[in-house]
């Protein structure tokens, strides 16, 4: 008797063990800056008002590197995206327009895991159950020299 | 009482191991690129955009693709895989970017960054993660007019 009641013990720790391991999440989205009142690059240049291509070398000067964190939410397993780049469009609308600036370049984007996953994992099997991860954005403000 | 004692302990110890364990990170940055690449509908100083190529560029062609579409599969529970996915990663992105722009009359203009992480699995023991950035969008081949 007490032998299946140890049985019975390991098999309910063992079970829980399992359910409380099992992630099932993630998060998706995009970027595409439609409302941005600037360009945007990801390599070192710009094209200027002409089209020319100007450059850190060439024609711009850099007056702040920056550094900007969000979260991007999804429900069903990705399926369904919650979030948007507005806040990333407001942010750079902001800051440049405080700067007195012309756009960005060498923008670099980092995705990476959410933490909720970790605090939380059993409950992240449920298809409602809002998921994320993190996006970190990094780049230049410049303007042209004058 | 006892179970839940282990079971408590269990939670707690488990939920440590995935702080420790659960890392994905891809990171994409263009280098060695001497032209713009630029990100979303303004594309020039001043609030311009190339907005009808033909008028603005002598078109050759016009593809749209992909730029990137690497993903990544690991266990999340092996940091050094996790490192040199990052590396590798990085890598790739500034060779197959420049790879494609090499031609002196070629544009790029980037339409979205795409990215996703989702993870599938028992955590701290092996799960499958996959995590990309993804670029779309076109190339131009031929200068402006």
């Amino acid at each position: 008797m007490k032998i299946n009641k140890l049985i019975f013990n390991i098999f309910i720790i063992i079970s829980f063990f399992l359910i409380q391991h099992c992630i099932v999440g993630g998060a998706a989205g995009k970027i595409k800056l439609k409302n941005s009142k600037y360009p945007v690059s990801l390599s070192h240049s710009l094209y200027d008002n002409d089209g020319k291509i100007v450059s850190e070398k060439n024609g711009l000067e850099t007056i702040k590197h920056f550094k900007y964190n969000t979260s991007y939410w999804s429900i069903l397993y990705t399926f369904i995206d919650l979030s948007d780049d507005e806040d990333i469009t407001m942010y750079l609308n902001t800051e440049l327009d405080d700067l007195r600036g012309d756009g960005v370049i060498n923008l670099e984007i980092e995705n990476k895991q959410c933490i909720n996953h970790m605090f939380i994992p059993m409950i992240t099997i449920l298809p409602f159950w809002p998921s994320c991860t993190n996006i970190n954005l990094e780049g230049d403000f410049v303007r042209l020299k004058k | 009482m006892k179970t839940m004692k282990s079971l408590f302990w269990f939670m707690i110890i488990t939920m440590l191991l995935l702080l420790v364990n659960n890392c994905t990170v891809t990171r994409l940055k263009v280098n060695k690129i001497e032209r713009p690449v630029i990100l979303g509908p303004i594309q020039k100083i001043g609030g311009g955009s190339f907005d009808d190529p033909g008028e603005d560029f002598a078109v050759i062609d016009v593809r749209t693709m992909y730029f990137h579409d690497k993903t990544y599969y690991h266990d999340a529970s092996s940091t050094t895989m996790v490192s040199k996915s990052y590396e590798s990663n990085k890598e790739k992105v500034d060779y197959e970017i420049s790879s494609l722009i090499e031609g002196p009359k070629n544009h790029i203009f980037i339409d979205a960054i795409e990215f996703e992480h989702w993870e599938l699995g028992l955590a701290g023991g092996g799960v499958t993660q996959k995590n990309y950035i993804r670029l779309k969008g076109a190339i131009y081949s031929g200068g402006p007019k």
